[in-house]
Parts: structure tokens; sequence; C-alpha cells
């Protein structure tokens, strides 16, 4: 199976292929004013919202600011719950890693809860080369590996379809479907479909919300129930997360808990929180025989070297700042080309994919900061934007280490530009005769300018300059 | 950890130690989470959660009503087939309730005994609670070799039974009252009612993997 594959240095022309599609651009504007709406509902109290706010950021700022201390203590604790915990550097070594993990185990069949890490490195391609079925379970994420596509948001993976969609998808693909568009009969057939899944799977593999240092213990945030499946019924469970997941104490859950699930999707709490410390114990009767833990860099050490970027780290995945974004909202999740879109994808897919391929992505952005606005650990985005653009363009400064990619988008032309700009503007004289010129050449400017004209009218110049203007009126000054 | 693994730590450790990250200004902002006057408007607000939340909440004054409760859902429901732990504070009355009407299977084997009966041939699984939280209206649940961690996740229909008095105003109140940084049981689950998503054009539909259906039977007296 081949997944419709976008890429992040095409998106000039991905974005204008969902600009163009009518469908798509309904079924988003219908879920983000949705999920808008259910944040702010959720969030009624403003004071709260902003002490909380503040307080999650100070978590999260905490616990980035002892990452290898905690890192080392929750392998410790998780070692000591039974839970083996393993390390991969980057996509490569966390396939094969896992890989092994599961054909050391004898399996062939497995079942993923939601996990954006997985989609990171990609894991179903590379299991399916194996010989290894990998089913996503999550309904959105099903219905998304059906139609051989990629998660279009981070909470809501499928948001980019209507049910009419998803009905033709299932006739397609589920045998004995009856046609229907009632969502409670789609969401049977899925369940029936997946249940026969995790009957049968020899392991699954999951994504962690938050990793617990102090006791060793992994949380999964879901209301679907198929996070619990994932990591009940299979004999082994894999976990897959980022290394910035880490948190210190247990009494940092709460409040970040309650920040994600009200900012995601305006829930005062999911239908499940699942706590998981270790495999099954002797004598209980259910749970996996192993649990393994896997922590995977990625890039993310790279953001986490700058004083900078490290607030990158800080997110919690809750996808308000799409939901909020102007331009996600617009162009989608696809467009981006990248695993994590919107506005936390434009700063985090750098390090992981370096600035080559999404250097496009920085300029993405009107910089309008909803994105800042909405963010529950207050990561300054627009800011971000601002410095990764400079470095896509700009050799690192003196003092700070370059990123991958660094001036990968540096050009020539604008490069020289800008220096016979600096020259101009520092030469008075010469500066005024030209701009007298282009006021006189200014009516012989064809239409269209390029891209500058294609939204836009031409721009109308002043018949004098502002120097000019300022000039006459001075010797009308005088002459009073 | 296979040396491959041990390398990768070794320089992911070297690349995150390189750096001095600083430290945050000491505690800002705050978070108090919902706290109640007295039980009662605790109780009445556990109960709403989870009502607001699509489950169903019996009310009971005292724990003699338990069986009879229990025999009315089974009548009302139609259920052919329970499914029970071992042990737990409720098992006994659980047993006497059920045994007579429906199919009781008891929770004392592995899993892998049970897998396909879960799966396919159980329409109720009945648990106690270890907790339960107002702010949020959740249960807390410990599964153990008694109360197994499927028994409320597999069947259509999970009844959880809980006193009154284990209700708290909210889950930071509960980890602390109860120590959880002291060490948790090899599986904990907050729920907080029936399996649901809106992964279809953001219409709700609830059992999607889980229990389409939660009920919670509160005991409200001593």
């Amino acid at each position: 199976m081949s997944v419709q594959h976008y890429q992040a240095s095409q998106f000039k022309r991905q974005a204008s292929e969902s600009l163009a599609d009518q469908q798509l651009r309904q079924n988003f504007r219908g879920a983000m004013d949705y999920l808008q709406k259910k944040r702010k509902d959720a969030f009624s109290d403003e004071d709260e919202l902003a002490q909380l706010r503040l307080h999650a950021e100070n978590i999260r700022q905490r616990c980035l600011s002892k990452l290898p201390q905690l890192l080392e203590q929750l392998e410790q604790n998780c070692q000591a719950n039974g839970i083996q915990v393993h390390w991969a550097e980057d996509t490569r070594q966390a396939q094969q890693l896992i890989a092994d993990l599961i054909q050391q185990a004898g399996g062939k069949k497995v079942v993923k809860g939601k996990s954006m890490v997985t989609e990171e490195i990609e894991l179903n391609h590379h299991l399916e080369s194996l010989g290894i079925e990998c089913v996503e379970s999550d309904m959105g994420e099903y219905i998304v590996q059906l139609a051989e596509e990629t998660p279009s948001h981070i909470i809501m993976p499928a948001i980019h379809k209507n049910k009419q969609q998803v009905a033709d998808l299932f006739l397609e693909h589920i045998k004995d479907f009856n046609y229907t568009l009632s969502v409670d009969k789609l969401i049977q057939t899925g369940r029936e479909a997946l249940r026969n899944k995790f009957k049968q799977a020899d392991v699954g593999i999951s994504g962690v919300n938050f990793a617990v240092a102090e006791t060793g213990t992994l949380c999964l945030v879901e209301n679907e129930g198929n996070g619990r499946m994932t990591t009940t019924v299979p004999p082994l469970h894999i976990a897959v997360t980022g290394i910035e997941k880490v948190v210190e104490h247990l009494s940092d859950v709460p409040p970040l808990f309650s920040i994600l699930t009200r900012s995601a999707t305006g829930q005062h709490i999911t239908t499940y929180f699942n706590m998981i410390s270790g495999p099954r114990r002797s004598p209980e009767r259910d749970g996996p025989q192993q649990v393994h833990l896997v922590l995977l860099d990625n890039g993310r050490s790279q953001a986490y070297a700058d004083d900078v970027l490290r607030k990158t780290l800080q997110c919690i995945r809750c996808g308000a700042c799409m939901n909020h974004c102007p331009v996600y909202t617009r162009v989608g999740g696809h467009a981006y080309g990248t695993t994590y879109p919107g506005p936390i994808g434009k700063i985090i897919s750098p390090h992981l994919q370096g600035l080559e391929q999404t250097s496009d992505l920085v300029t993405a952005s009107s910089l309008c900061g909803a994105c800042e606005e909405v963010c529950p650990v207050n990561i300054p985005i627009p800011s971000l934007l601002q410095r990764l653009r400079h470095d896509a363009k700009m050799p690192a400064e003196s003092g700070i280490s370059s990123l991958k990619g660094q001036a990968s988008a540096a050009s020539f032309s604008e490069h020289n530009a800008w220096r016979f700009w600096a020259w101009l503007s520092t030469h008075p004289k010469i500066y005024h005769l030209a701009t007298r010129m282009v006021l006189t050449l200014a009516r012989y400017i064809p239409l269209p300018m390029g891209a500058w004209t294609r939204c836009r009218s031409k721009p109308e110049l002043a018949s004098q300059s502002f120097h000019q203007q300022m000039k006459q009126r001075a010797n009308k000054g005088a002459s009073l | 950890m296979s040396n491959a693994s041990a390398l990768a730590k070794a320089n992911i450790m070297q690349r995150l130690s390189a750096v001095s990250a600083l430290s945050p200004k000491p505690s800002a902002g705050s978070h108090q989470a919902w706290q109640s006057p007295s039980h009662e408007v605790c109780l009445t607000r556990f109960k709403q959660q989870l009502t607001n939340a699509h489950a169903e909440v019996i009310s009971i004054p005292n724990v003699e009503q338990l069986t009879g409760s229990l025999i009315e859902l089974a009548e009302l429901h139609q259920w052919q087939s329970a499914m029970l732990g071992t042990g737990g504070d409720w098992h006994q009355l659980f047993t006497q309730a059920l045994t007579s009407r429906l199919k009781l299977s008891v929770f004392e084997q592995n899993f892998e005994q049970y897998k396909s009966d879960l799966f396919n041939n159980t329409s109720v699984s009945l648990t106690g609670c270890d907790a339960g939280i107002a702010d949020t209206g959740t249960l807390v649940l410990k599964p153990s070799a008694e109360e197994p961690r499927s028994l409320s996740l597999l069947a259509p229909c999970h009844v959880a039974v809980i006193n009154a008095s284990q209700i708290v105003d909210n889950f930071a109140l509960l980890m602390a009252q109860q120590q959880w940084h002291q060490g948790l049981p090899s599986n904990v689950v907050l729920i907080s009612g029936p399996s649901k998503t809106a992964d279809i054009q953001q219409t709700l539909a609830y059992g999607a993997h889980g229990p389409s259906e939660l009920i919670v039977i509160v005991i409200e007296g001593e």
C-alpha cells in the first residue's frame, strides 16, 4: 500500500491545489469553526485560563530545563516497573528497533493506537515492507489509512473528509457494508472491522501523552478506547514517544491534562485517561506480558540546544494552533507535506526534516498571532517563525550553532537586492534621483506584475515622493 | 538494551547535556481545580458530569438496594451474559443478583482463556471503583487480579459501583490523598463516560471501541 505523498518542499503547489478544492475548504471551515467554539466554551473564565496557561508553561519549561536528568529517571523507574526502555536517534533507528522487537516476538499483526510520532517515522510503511500488517485503530486514522492518505490534523486525522466520503470509502474497502450516511452506523462498521483486528493482533503500538519520570508511568489520553484496546489486548505493547514528552512529577499531570483536552476539543476531560506503569504483574489476569518504551530524538535535540527554539518542545500537541490558524483553515493539513501541519508543524518540522525541505513552510504565515494567543503553554510561535525565516536565509550568528539546512534558502539575487538597497539608502543624492526616476516611469510599469498583481490591483504611486512633499512644505513655510 | 540503543542513548544524552537550559521563573501561574463547599455539592457534580457525558447514573440510598437495582437493570437491558472479577467490594452481591438470571462468568483464569467470550459473548461486565472525581465526573479504576483491566473495556456495557464516600473533588487532590507518587499499580484508568468519537464530520457517536453504555450505581448512604 503506498501512501499518497505530499512533500514539504512542494508546499506552494500543494497549497494552491488545496485552495482550489471547494469541498476540502468547506470541510475544514466547518471543522475549525466547530473546534474554535468548543474551545472557547471550555474556557469561560479568562482569568483561570491565564493562570493555568502560565502554570502549564512553567511546568513544561521546568521539565525541559532538567530533561537529561528526567530521561535518566524515567528510564530507571520504567525499568524498575518492568517496562523496557529503548533509544533511537532518528527515523531509521526507530523503525529498525521497533521492527526487531516485533520480529523477536514473532509478531505478524500489529494494531496501532493514535500516535503522531509513529507517523513521523513512517512506521506503517516500514512494517509493511517487512510483511507485517499494521492497522490503525483510531477511527479517524483508520479512515485515513483506508484512503491511503496521511492524517490532516494531529487530533482529528480525517477532518478533511465528510461522512459521504467516508461512506464511499467503506463501500470500497469493507465487505458486506450496507451503504449508509448515518454516522452512528459508520462508526459501528468501523468498530466491528477493528474488533477483529484487536482480537488477532500480536502487538499493540501506541504513543504517549505524558511520560512521568517520578513513577515510570506512561499516560495516554483518548475518547474511543482504541488506545486501551491496543495497550490491553495484544501480548506485546510498544509505546513510542519523543524525548520531550517527559514530565517530572505526577502532580504535573492534572493541570497539563486539563489544559490539553480543553484546548484540543473543548472537553473538560476525555473518556479515558490510561496510566500504564508496567506489564501484567503476577497474579494479574490480563494486560500485555511485555511493555517497551521507545524514546525518539529525531531532531528534537537540535531545538533543545537553542534557548529560543527550545520553546518549540513545550508543545503538548493539542492542535489549538492549527484550529485557529487562518492559513491552516484554508489550505488544510496535507498541503504542508509534514507529519505535523499548521503553526506547530512549521516550527517543529525544520528540526525533524531540516530547513532545506521546510523553508517555504516558515514563510506560510501572516504572523497574525492567533496561534500564540491560544497556545496552552504560551509558545511564541510567530517570533519562532521569524527566527526560522532568518535561519533559512542567513548563516548562524556567531556563538549560535547552525541548524540543519541553515541558510539553505539563501538566494544570490535576493541577497544582492538587499545589499543594493542598503547602499542606495545610505547615499541620499542617488536615492532621490532614483525615486524621481521611479515616479516618472511608474506609469510605464506594465500589467500584470507577476505574483504581485495575481490577487491584488496594481499599486498606484503618489505623484510626488514623501521627500519632495516635505521639501515643498518647508519652502512654503519659509515663504510665509 | 541493544548496542544500537545504548549508543543512541549516549549520543542523545551527550547532545542534551551539552546544553545548559535555563530554569524558568519560579512558579508563575497556578491551577486550582474545582473544589466543593460540601459533600452534597460534590456528589451532585459527580452525577451531573457523568450524566452530561452520556453515562447512566443510578443513585441508591444504601447497599441493601444494590441487588434489587441490578436485577432491574438485567431485566430492562435483557442481558444474556455477564462477566465478573473474582473479588472486590461488590463481588458477592453481583453474584447473588445475577447468578440465576443470566449466564455468569468469573474471570479466574488468564485473559487468553476468556478473550473470545469477552469480545463476542458478553453483554455486560461489572466492577467496583477505587475512587471517583467530582470535578470531571470520573471513575478511577485500579484493575487487579481480582478485577482485571478488560472488564471495563470489552463488553458493550460496563456497570460500575461506587460509594459516595469514595468521591473526591478533583484529580490533583486524589493523587495527593492517595500518595500516588509513591508508586502505582500496573494500570490505573480514569473513565468519564461511555466510549465515543467525533472523528466523522465532528458528529458524536458512542461505542467507538469501548463500551457504548456506562452505568454508574452510586450508593449514597453509609
